[in-house]
Formats: structure tokens, sequence, C-alpha cells
């Protein structure tokens, strides 16, 4: 009798934890096969009316800047948030419930930031909650495999870094980002610079380089984790010079600095947001940025990689996609909304404080699906060139 | 001299407030397995907003502080640690809970990381600065060394059959190659699964292992964990303060450990995740005793407890000065610590140096807070043993659902608890040791990111791997512990070999 009824008490407890399980896994399922494209004419449509829209909201957020709006991001709503509200026009009963927004990388990272940044005006815009969901893993594609998975309602979209096409260029997923997604705006550019001990015997870049090309695989950079932009720039500039960098990845960047710091690495290749303090403390130098912006600020004699002729692949950019086939009047509102929202001081502040406003970034979403598609032909060629595929790595 | 005035501004009413109330949050949630240090210190994020920076840290500090104490009690008492950090004080905390000695177990663990965590801080005070250069020295290589030296101790967790350990501790390493290789990015074991890309995270595999696998143990067998009466419970005293012969007993084990933890918390990357194993199987090598290990050996619970807390305050170090988090609660902090406009690293001293202090101040503080909250607690917690098992193992399926879940919101994560809680249930009835096989997991990504790192940073020499000064050391202390054992074996053979010969004469 006692056994029967914990066997039974345990046959409760398990059905309710599937039940719990399959609410979690399955919440919206269905909606995944829906396909894309069937929206193209109503883009051409609404192309006129998008150019009118950002150019009201960009004349709302001068008008903050210059104090004519009230602006209070603790608030609910202010006279900006309304104005903005009048001049983005709205899908028929969108947003209706709270928006899930998932973010590929732990809570403090990069994308974290991003995302929830960008978020605080957003969702006044809006007048629901964003509910953020970091899912880590995979370099973002548990989030964006989970995302491919939800309902294209608008409901749930994700935040994308630079890995998403590189991983795709790699097919390491059963999906493809490029094609399986609706991208909707692109926000951040990349701030990457080549950073050395402050005590390192290379002045310039060049006499990086030299030395590099002398002794293929003796100078050592690292970068963030598996399949990174980073990598990908190190490829293409080994190719370059004819000799090839030794590249240690480290996923967190507790491991990059205290290697630059201690000397098993030689050169850094990261963001200049997180390492800024060790700069201004004396401990780092720039030998170069990585991309084709020179940051003013930190230092306008340092040349960036562009300007020296050597290619640049790609770089970190974020930015927000949907699962594909998306309304495409909802693609545009959440367009519209992030943009506005990134205009406005809240976000604005963010940028200065990590060193993104230099970069720009910004791509509508046609745009930024054009540069992902570029950019993967880019990537593909160099993982051929180089035997980077999911083939050779299964050896 | 700054020191104290960051003391002065922790004792302050509402900050010392703060604190007790981070205590009590901490020690809830490090007690309930699924729910962990780390789901508590990210609740409490937006209440930073409007605390302000040095109120929030002080409190998450006491939360950080507390869990970390809290996560060997749910070990101790059932047998269900909710974090790495317990998952070595369950086996010996666990069976002086089933010999009836519950009470004093968890003193001394609250003794033990009370102790741990005011010696880390007073560590991280005096020589925090020339500690780090050392940590800094740690790179890839010294990880890898690091790794085998924790790996050591897989035999020191065998209960009965080393071979049984050694295959648990394989399997472990097994697991953790599931997932994206992480130097190359390679598809590693995930049979299709997109999901499973992310790896097995240790959370959920450890919960499954052990409070899942308790569960369906128990059902099994028809008895539950607990079975104390409402008087074994009112025999505790209302402030269970350790017996003193404890306290004298291990006290040497309590610094050793302490230190070991607080240098291993430092390391930016590893963690405490690795201190309380490598605090454990310090103890049980370097005792005369080993075979007592495992059946209730106080010390077994005093040692990875003193380090845990000790790795806690060492893993301040690298945040406050290079603005690195070395664990998830950590970067969490780091993260209050940027929303509040402060920006963590060798600018901090310079630009606020009264955060800095008031962190240390506020670890001191937190270690004494915790040890009077959790030796106060002790009889609330015991009377968790007296709950019928019916009601405690539904209340803790739900948790640890909840819990896996609220980590990274990852279902996949769910699935990985379950089939670990069916594998640690067969790993239970053919007596594999847990532990081993857990500690096989966490060390495995480091030891390989280590060793493929590393063969790129000392450009492919091997060399390099045992003649840096750390790997060197390291290496050296992992040959000697293994051997220790084998000596000590040697000693007492030739003790009982001549002793015969004295026992006829008395």
């Amino acid at each position: 009798m006692r056994i029967r009824s914990r066997t039974r008490q345990f046959a409760v407890v398990v059905a309710s934890v599937f039940a719990l399980v399959a609410c979690a896994s399955d919440g919206g399922a269905g909606g995944d096969a829906v396909a894309a494209g069937g929206d193209e004419t109503e883009e051409g449509e609404a192309g006129g009316d998008q150019t009118d829209v950002l150019a009201a909201i960009d004349e709302i957020a001068e008008r903050v800047e210059s104090g004519e709006l009230a602006y209070d991001p603790a608030a609910g709503e202010d006279e900006a948030i309304e104005a903005l509200r009048e001049a983005i026009p709205q899908p028929d009963g969108y947003p209706a419930r709270p928006v899930e927004v998932l973010i590929g990388f732990g809570e403090g990272g990069g994308s974290d930031n991003y995302t929830r940044n960008v978020g605080r005006d957003a969702e006044r815009i809006m007048g629901q909650r964003l509910v953020y969901n970091n899912m880590p893993g995979a370099s973002g594609e548990v989030a964006l495999g989970h995302m491919l998975t939800q309902a294209a309602d608008g409901y749930t979209i994700a935040s994308a870094i630079t890995n998403q096409v590189i991983n795709n260029a790699l097919d390491y997923q059963p999906y493809s980002f490029v094609d399986d997604v609706e991208f909707i705006i692109r926000q951040q550019g990349p701030t990457e610079i080549y950073w050395v001990a402050a005590d390192n015997e290379w002045e310039t870049f060049e006499e990086m380089l030299d030395y590099a090309a002398d002794n293929p695989g003796q100078v050592r950079v690292s970068g963030s984790g598996i399949g990174g932009d980073d990598e990908f720039r190190l490829l293409a500039l080994g190719a370059e010079i004819d000799s090839e960098f030794g590249f240690v990845p480290f996923d967190g960047v507790g491991g990059r600095i205290s290697a630059l710091l201690s000397g098993d690495i030689d050169v850094l290749h990261e963001t200049a947001g997180t390492v800024m303090d060790l700069y201004e403390d004396g401990q780092i130098r720039p030998l170069a940025y990585g991309g084709d912006i020179v940051f003013e600020d930190i230092d306008p004699d340092v040349p960036s990689v562009a300007e020296l002729g050597y290619p640049v692949p790609t770089g970190r950019w974020r930015g927000m996609v949907a699962p594909g086939g998306v309304d495409q009047q909802i693609v545009d509102y959440l367009h519209n909304v992030f943009y506005a929202a990134a205009q406005l001081p809240a976000y604005k502040e963010y940028e200065v404080e990590f060193l993104q406003h230099v970069a720009g970034g910004y791509l509508s979403g046609e745009e930024f699906e054009e540069e992902s598609r570029r950019e993967l032909e880019e990537i593909r060629q160099l993982a051929e060139q180089f035997g980077y595929t999911a083939e050779d790595l299964e050896e | 001299m700054e020191f104290f005035t960051g003391l002065a501004s922790v004792l302050q009413p509402n900050h010392l407030i703060l604190l007790v109330i981070g205590v009590v949050i901490g020690m809830m949630f490090g007690t309930i397995p699924g729910l962990s240090g780390i789901t508590a210190v990210a609740l409490l994020v937006p209440f930073s907003y409007v605390l302000g920076a040095e109120a929030a840290i002080i409190m998450m500090i006491g939360v950080y502080l507390a869990a970390s104490c809290a996560g060997a009690l749910a070990a101790i008492l059932f047998n269900m640690p909710g974090d790495v950090m317990g998952a070595a004080t369950a086996r010996d905390g666990y069976p002086l809970t089933v010999n009836g000695e519950a009470g004093r177990a968890i003193s001394m663990s609250i003794m033990a990381s009370a102790v741990g965590g005011f010696i880390g801080t007073v560590l991280l005070v005096l020589i925090a600065p020339q500690f780090l250069r050392i940590a800094l020295q740690f790179g890839p290589p010294e990880f890898f060394a690091l790794a085998l030296l924790g790996m050591t101790s897989v035999a020191s967790l065998a209960s009965g059959s080393v071979l049984k350990a050694l295959i648990a501790g394989t399997f472990g390493l097994l697991l953790a190659t599931v997932g994206l290789d992480p130097v190359s990015g390679a598809v590693r074991f995930t049979f299709g699964v997109q999901q499973l890309q992310g790896g097995v995270d240790f959370i959920p595999a450890i919960i499954g292992f052990f409070a899942v696998a308790e569960i369906l143990h128990s059902l099994y067998r028809g008895t539950g964990t607990g079975g104390y009466s409402k008087e074994d419970v009112q025999k505790v005293n209302r402030f269970a303060f350790p017996p003193m012969a404890d306290i004298k007993a291990t006290k040497y084990t309590m610094l050793r450990s302490a230190f070991l933890g607080n240098f291993v918390g430092m390391l930016p990357g590893a963690g405490s995740t690795v201190a309380a194993f490598l605090g454990y199987g310090t103890e049980v090598q370097m005792s005369k005793k080993a075979e007592k290990f495992g059946k209730g050996e106080i010390k077994g619970v005093v040692a990875p407890e003193a380090a845990n807390n000790a790795a806690a305050a060492g893993s301040m170090v690298p945040l406050l000065t290079l603005g690195i988090p070395g664990g998830a609660v950590t970067a969490i902090m780091l993260g209050v610590l940027i929303l509040n406009g402060l920006r963590p690293g060798p600018l901090l001293f310079r630009d606020a140096p009264e955060i800095t202090y008031s962190v240390f101040g506020a670890m001191m503080v937190a270690s004494i807070v915790v040890l009077i909250v959790g030796l106060l607690l002790v009889r609330v917690l015991l009377r968790l043993l007296t709950i019928p098992f019916e009601i405690f193992s539904t209340m803790v399926l739900v948790f640890a659902v909840v819990g896996t879940f609220a980590i990274y919101n990852r279902p996949v994560d769910l699935w990985v608890m379950f089939v670990c809680g069916i594998l640690g249930f067969f790993a239970k009835q053919y007596e594999f040791p847990i532990a081993a096989l857990i500690l096989g997991l966490v060390l495995g990504t480091i030891a390989e990111t280590g060793l493929v790192n590393g063969a790129n940073v000392t450009r492919g020499s091997w060399n390099l791997f045992f003649t840096r000064p750390f790997t060197m050391v390291t290496l050296a202390v992992a040959v000697l512990l293994l051997l220790l054992p084998i000596v000590f074996a040697v000693q007492r053979k030739r003790k009982e070999a001549s002793e015969p010969e004295v026992e006829p004469v008395g």
C-alpha cells in the first residue's frame, strides 16, 4: 500500500514535470513553417513611407537633443515617446502583449548590453514590455535555433551578431541564418582594435606584420571564442602577407586580457570598450584599428587596417532578427522602434561609454540582409581557401 | 587605512541591514537545489538602480558569500547539491546526516565557510595585488596543469573501487566534450540535436545526478532521506555553535583550504568551481587516514567549504583590479557596477576607491553575518529532515525543474537534467561515485582549452608544459599527491610488520 501510494505520487510528479518541459520547449511551435517572401509588393509600397517615417524620427530625436521635447527614461511616458508613437505607423493589434527578445550570450556581455540598452526606450515606445531571455551556447546558435522554432508572429525576436553569418558559412547548423530569418535592423558596427602590451617591442602594425611574414605562426593573436569574426580577419590578413598567425581563442574576455598582460599572447584583437581602462592606465596600446575607422578619441595617429591596404572581411556587428515569415508591417514597425530608441539619449550614452558611437553600423533590414549575404560569400571563400569547413574539421 | 573607512561604511545601519537581508536571501537560494547564488544575484540587479552601486554591491556580496556557504547545506542534508561547490561536500556531509549527526555537519560547514571567507578577505586586503601578478602568469598551460591536479582527486572521491571512480571521472570528461569544440568549433556528440551544441552545463547535470537521482533511488528503495524526529531537532541548540573539539581538530584543514581556495579563486576563468574539489582532494591525500573519508569524516566537510568561500573572496581580485570576472556571479556584479557608471578595472582604485574598500569591508562583515545567521538557521534546516519524503521530493523536483530552466532558459537543460537523473540512479545503484563524474565534467573543458590553447601559446613546444615555473610546481604537486597515499600505505605496512613483534611483549 505504501509503495503504491508512493508510486502514484511519483507518477504525478513526473507527469507535471513533463508538462512543464512540454510547455517550455513547444510554446508557440508550429509557426516555423510559414513561408517567407510573400510580402514583396508591400515592401515596395512601404519604401516611400519608410523614408518619411525615418525623417520624422530623426527630427524628433533632434528636438529631444535640443531640450525642446521632455525626455525621462525613468518615466513610463514623456513628450519624446508620445511624439515617436505618433510618427511610427503601428500594425493593427501589434504589439498586444510583451515581446520576447532572445539573447544568444550570457548576462553582462556585449550582446546582452546592446539588447538591453536599446530595449530601454524601445519598450516605452511600444508600450509593451520586452522580455529578455539569455540563452547562451554555441556562439549564439542555441538562441537562434530556438527562435526559428517559434511562431513567426513578431512576439519572439533575437539579437544576432557576426558569428551567425560565420556559422552559416561553415554549415554547422540545420538551418541557414541568411535564408531563414527576417532581418529587422543592424545597429552596431565593429570597433575591434589590435592591441599589444605597453612594453611590446613592436611600435607599428607593419613591424608586427613583417615579423609575422618571416615567422609564420609565431605571432600569437587572441580573439573571442570559436568561429568568430576575429579569426576570419586574421585568416585574411595572414593570406595577404603569405603567412599565418597563431590564433588562440579564449571564451571569456578575462582569459584574453590576462594572456596579453602575461605575455602568453602577443596581440589582442578586442573591442575598444572592454579594454579602454587598461589603455588609459597605460598597460596596453593600440597597433592598428581593426576595420576602416580611425578612433580619433583614442589616438588619431594610429592607422586603420583598411587604410594600410589590407583586407577586412568582416567585423563584429550586432542587430535584431525575427523568424522568417513575420509580417513585413511588423518587421518595419520593429525596425522603426529600435531605430528610434537608438536615437534617444539613454542608448546614445551607452554607445559613448562603450565607444560604439564611432563605428555607426546602422543598416536597414534590407541593407542588413544584403550585407550579410555578401559577408557570407566572402567567409565561404576564406573558409574554402583555408580548409575551414565542417567536413574538414570532422576528420 | 582606507580599509577601515570601507569597513565603517559597511557598518552603517542601512548598509548593514541590506547585508543581512542579502545573507538571508543567499542562504535561502543556496539551500534549495536548483536555485543558486547566480539566480539570487541576477534577481537583485533591477534593485541596484534604486540602491545605488555601493549599497547594491554590499548586498550582493552578502548574497554571494551566503549562497556559497548554503550550497553545501542541501548537499549535507539530502545529498542534493545545487552547484559544483556542494558536490564535494556531499561526499562526507551526507553520511554524517545518515549517521544522525546532521546538526554537527551543518554547523561545522557554516563555521568553515565563514572562516574561509574571513581568511580569504584578509588575504585579499593584504596581498591581493602581489597575488594578482602571480595569477596573471596563469596561462593555458597552467590551467591544463591545474586541471590535471584537480583530476588527481578523482581517486580520493572513490568509495571502494578506484576503478569505478576512474570510469565515472572519464565519463564526466566525455560529457564535457558534448557541444562545440571550444577551440575549432567542430560539432561533437550532439546526435543532431541543435540545442545540445551549447554543451552539457554542469548545473543541470549536478541537479540531475544528485537531486533527481536521489529521489529516484529513494523511491526504488522505498525509504526517503530524512527520517529525523522532532526530538532529534530539539536536541540541537538554538544557536548551534559547533563542538570545540571539531574546530580544534580541523583548524589546519581550514587554514590550508582557505589559502588554496583563495588562490584558485583569483585565477580568472577557473573561479571557485574547482576550489572545492581541490580543497577536498588535497585534504584526503594529505590525510593519513584517507580511508575514513566518504564515510562521514568532518574534515571532508570542512575542507571544501573553507576552500570554496575563500575562493569567493579571491574572485574579487581579478574583478576589481582588471575588470574581469572569474565566474558567473562576479560577471553579474561587473554588470551592476557598469550599469551604475563604474567600470571595474585598474582605474577603479583611483576613481572610486571607496567602492573597492567597501567591497573588502563587506566581505569581511558578511563572513561574520553568515556565521551568525547560519548557526541560527541550523535548527530550521534540520526541521526540513522531518518533512515526509512524499512532500519533500515533490517540492524538490519542482524546484529542480524551475531552477534548471531559470539558469539559461534553455529547454534542453531540462532533458539533460532528467537524463542525468536516470544515469545517476544507476550510478548510485552500482556504486559509481557521482562526485568523480562531476569533477570530470567540470575539469574537462578547462583541461581541453588549456591543452589546445597551451600548445598554441608555447608555439607547439611541449617542453614548456613542464618547464614554465607554475606548470612545474602544479604538476609536481599533482605527482606528489598521487604518490603520497602510496608512501603512507608503505609506511603503514612497515609499521604493521614491526608491530606484531612488540605486541606479544605488551
